[in-house]
C-alpha cells in the first residue's frame, strides 16, 4: 500500500511551494557570529570583560588587557557533528545533487551545525581578524511519509578590525571601534524530494548579502583594586549593506555593560552583566539582561553565561602555544505554534598561538 | 530624565578617574598570564631592567621579584592541571561523539603536562634563576666581578634572542613560501586552497614575528 503513495505524490505535486516551515527556524541563529567560544559563552555579557589567551573580544577597548607586544594565533572551532558540517559545502556548490537534499530530508531530527576558522593579530590597542569561513546549518524536516524540510544556512567570510584609544588625557574613559565587512552566502528554503526531482536549480538558491559595520565602544574604568568599570557599545550598526536582505542578519543593538574582578588569592575571576537594547522588536531576543562570569587559573579558563533564553559554558586548557575547548549550549525558543523548544549543542575549539 | 543625567554625571565627576590603566594590578594580571603562554610577551617586573641589566642588585632584585610570580603561577598550574584532569576525565567517560573524545583526550594531555609545567615552575623557573643561584652561591666573588657577570649574561641574552628572532623569521618564511609555491603548481582544487591557506598563516606568522 505504501508504494502508491510516491505515485499519488507525483500526480498531485505542485511546483508552488509555500514558505511554512521556514518561519519555525529559530532567531537564536542570529547569534552566531562569535570568533570563539569563550566569548560565544558570555555572549553580550562580553560587552565589558577583559580579553584572555587566543580570543578577539567583541568590544575593542577589551583590549587594553593584552600584552603591548603583538600576537598571532589560529583558531578552528565546530560542531562536534562533523558530518553535519560536511553537509553545509554540498548546499553550497552549484552542482549539488538530488542526493544531497535527500540525505537532508532522510534526517529525522533537526540538523544544527557550525564551523568557524579564523587568523588573528593582536596587541593592546589594535587587532586584525581573517575568518575566511564562518559556516553554519540548521534544517529540520516533517512529515516522514512525504519528508518536507525547512533549510537555513549561510557561509560567511570576514574581516574585522578593532582599534583604542587612551591616555593620560582621557582620565579612565577608553575609546574603540570595530569595523567589520561581512560576505555572506545563505540559502534559505522549504522543500520535498520531489521539488529536488523534478527542479534540483529551484532548490535552496543561493543568495548574497554584504555588509559594513562600524561599531563604536566607550568604556570607563574606575581606579579602584576590583577594577570596576562600566561600558557602552554598539553592535552590528550597519554602515552600508547591499544585496539580498538576509532575514538571519546580524541585528543591530545597544550593549550597556558592567563589570568588575572581585580579588582572589588564586586565579582572576570576572564577573559580568550586559543589557541589551535591540534597535529591530521585530523577534523574541529584543531586550536581554545577561550575566556572566570567566574564571582563568593556570591553564584553566571557565567562561558560563545565562539570560532568558540562553544558557552557556565553555571550557579552556591553555599550555605553551596551544588551546582547546569545549562549550555547552542550551537554548529555548518559541516556534509558530507558541510551543516552547529547547535545542542543546556542543561545539569544540582548537587554538595556536605562534 | 534630566535627574538621571544630572545624577550621572555627579557619579562621574566624583569618581576617581584611572589616570594609568596600565598600572592597574587587575591588568598587569592579565597581561602576566600571557606569559606563561608566551614568556616574551609580557613581563611586569623590572620592564626595562628585563632586556639588560646594569649592576647585580638589580637582577638579584628581578630574579626575587619574578621567583614570586613563578611559584604563584606554578601553583595555579598545578591546581588547575589537577583540577582539569579530573573534569576531562569525566567529559571523555560521558562523550557521546568521536569528536568530544579527541577533544577531552587532548584537554587531558594537557592538563597533566600542565601539573608538570607548574611544578617547573614552581621549583625550576628559568635560565635566569638557575644563573642567579650559581653566581650567588660561588664564595669569594667581589661586587664588581658580579655586576661583571651580569653584564655579560645580558650581553649574551640579548644576543640569543636577536639570533632566535632570525631563526624563528626564517623557519616561518621558508615554510610560507613552501606551501605557497606547492599551491602553485598543485591541481586539484582542495589540494591548492589546503596549500594556499597553510601559507597564508605561516606569512602571517612571519611578519608577526618580523614586526
Amino acid at each position: 500500500m505504501s508504494s502508491i503513495y510516491p505515485i499519488l505524490l507525483f500526480l498531485f505535486y505542485s511546483p508552488v511551494k509555500a514558505q511554512v516551515l521556514t518561519s519555525e527556524i529559530p532567531d537564536y541563529l542570529l547569534e552566531q557570529s562569535y570568533s570563539d567560544l569563550s566569548h560565544r559563552a558570555l555572549k553580550r555579557a562580553c560587552n565589558a570583560s577583559l580579553a584572555v589567551v587566543s580570543t578577539i573580544p567583541c568590544n575593542p577597548n577589551s583590549l587594553i588587557a593584552l600584552p603591548d607586544k603583538s600576537f598571532f594565533f589560529v583558531n578552528v572551532y565546530g560542531s562536534d557533528q562533523l558530518e553535519d558540517i560536511r553537509e553545509i559545502d554540498t548546499l553550497f556548490r552549484d552542482d549539488k545533487s538530488v542526493e544531497a537534499v535527500e540525505e537532508i530530508l532522510r534526517e529525522q531530527s533537526p540538523i544544527n551545525a557550525q564551523a568557524s576558522a579564523s587568523v588573528n593579530y593582536a596587541k593592546e590597542n589594535f587587532s586584525v581578524s581573517v575568518i575566511p569561513i564562518r559556516a553554519s546549518l540548521f534544517s529540520f524536516t516533517r512529515n516522514p511519509i512525504n519528508p518536507q524540510a525547512a533549510t537555513y544556512a549561510k557561509k560567511d567570510r570576514e574581516v574585522k578590525v578593532q582599534y583604542n584609544f587612551y591616555d593620560e588625557k582621557t582620565s579612565g574613559f577608553v575609546f574603540g571601534v570595530n569595523g567589520r565587512f561581512l560576505s555572506r552566502e545563505y540559502v534559505m528554503d522549504e522543500y520535498t524530494l520531489l521539488d529536488a526531482v523534478f527542479d534540483i536549480r529551484s532548490v535552496l538558491p543561493k543568495k548574497r548579502y554584504r555588509a559594513l559595520y562600524l561599531e563604536p565602544a566607550v568604556t570607563y574604568y574606575f581606579d579602584s583594586a576590583w577594577l570596576p568599570r562600566i561600558s557602552f557599545y554598539a553592535e552590528n550598526t550597519v554602515l552600508d549593506s547591499q544585496q539580498d536582505e538576509d532575514p538571519f542578519s546580524d541585528r543591530p543593538y545597544l550593549n550597556f555593560g558592567a563589570a568588575l574582578n572581585p580579588d582572589l588569592p588564586l586565579g582572576l575571576l570576572e564577573i559580568l552583566l550586559n543589557y541589551s537594547k535591540s534597535m529591530n522588536s521585530d523577534f523574541n531576543r529584543s531586550d536581554t539582561l545577561r550575566v556572566g562570569a570567566r574564571y582563568t587559573m593556570g591553564l584553566l579558563n571557565i567562561s558560563f553565561g545565562i539570560d532568558e533564553f540562553d544558557t552557556s559554558l565553555s571550557i579552556f586548557t591553555t599550555l605553551w602555544s596551544l588551546r582547546f575547548g569545549i562549550l555547552y549550549e542550551d537554548r529555548t525558543y518559541e516556534n509558530i505554534l507558541g510551543e516552547e523548544r529547547t535545542d542543546e549543542s556542543v561545539l569544540v575549539e582548537f587554538s595556536y598561538i605562534f | 530624565m534630566k535627574a538621571f543625567w544630572l545624577s550621572f554625571l555627579i557619579f562621574f565627576s566624583s569618581a576617581s578617574s584611572l589616570a594609568k590603566l596600565k598600572d592597574n594590578e587587575v591588568i598587569k594580571e592579565y597581561k602576566e598570564s600571557f606569559s606563561a603562554v608566551r614568556p616574551d610577551l609580557y613581563s611586569n617586573i623590572h620592564k626595562t631592567s628585563n632586556e639588560y641589566w646594569k649592576d647585580w642588585n638589580s637582577f638579584e632584585s628581578y630574579i626575587l621579584d619574578k621567583q614570586d610570580i613563578h611559584e604563584k603561577q606554578g601553583l595555579g598550574y598545578m591546581i588547575s592541571g589537577a583540577l582539569m584532569t579530573v573534569l576531562t576525565s569525566i567529559g571523555y567517560a560521558q562523550a557521546d561523539s568521536a569528536t568530544q573524545e579527541i577533544t577531552y583526550s587532548l584537554a587531558q594531555s594537557l592538563s597533566i603536562g600542565a601539573i608538570g609545567y607548574g611544578a617547573y615552575q614552581y621549583y625550576i623557573g628559568d635560565q635566569d634563576r638557575s644563573f642567579y643561584y650559581i653566581v650567588n652561591s660561588t664564595e669569594g666573588l667581589s661586587s664588581a666581578q658580579r655586576d661583571q657577570f651580569v653584564s655579560h649574561y645580558s650581553a649574551e641574552k640579548r644576543y640569543q634572542k636577536d639570533r632566535l628572532k632570525t631563526i624563528t623569521m626564517i623557519t616561518y618564511g621558508l615554510i610560507a613560501a613552501a606551501n605557497l609555491i606547492n599551491a602553485s603548481q598543485a591541481e586539484d582544487e582542495t589540494t591548492k586552497d589546503v596549500l594556499y591557506s597553510l601559507g597564508g598563516v605561516y606569512t602571517l606568522a612571519f611578519l608577526s614575528v618580523t614586526f
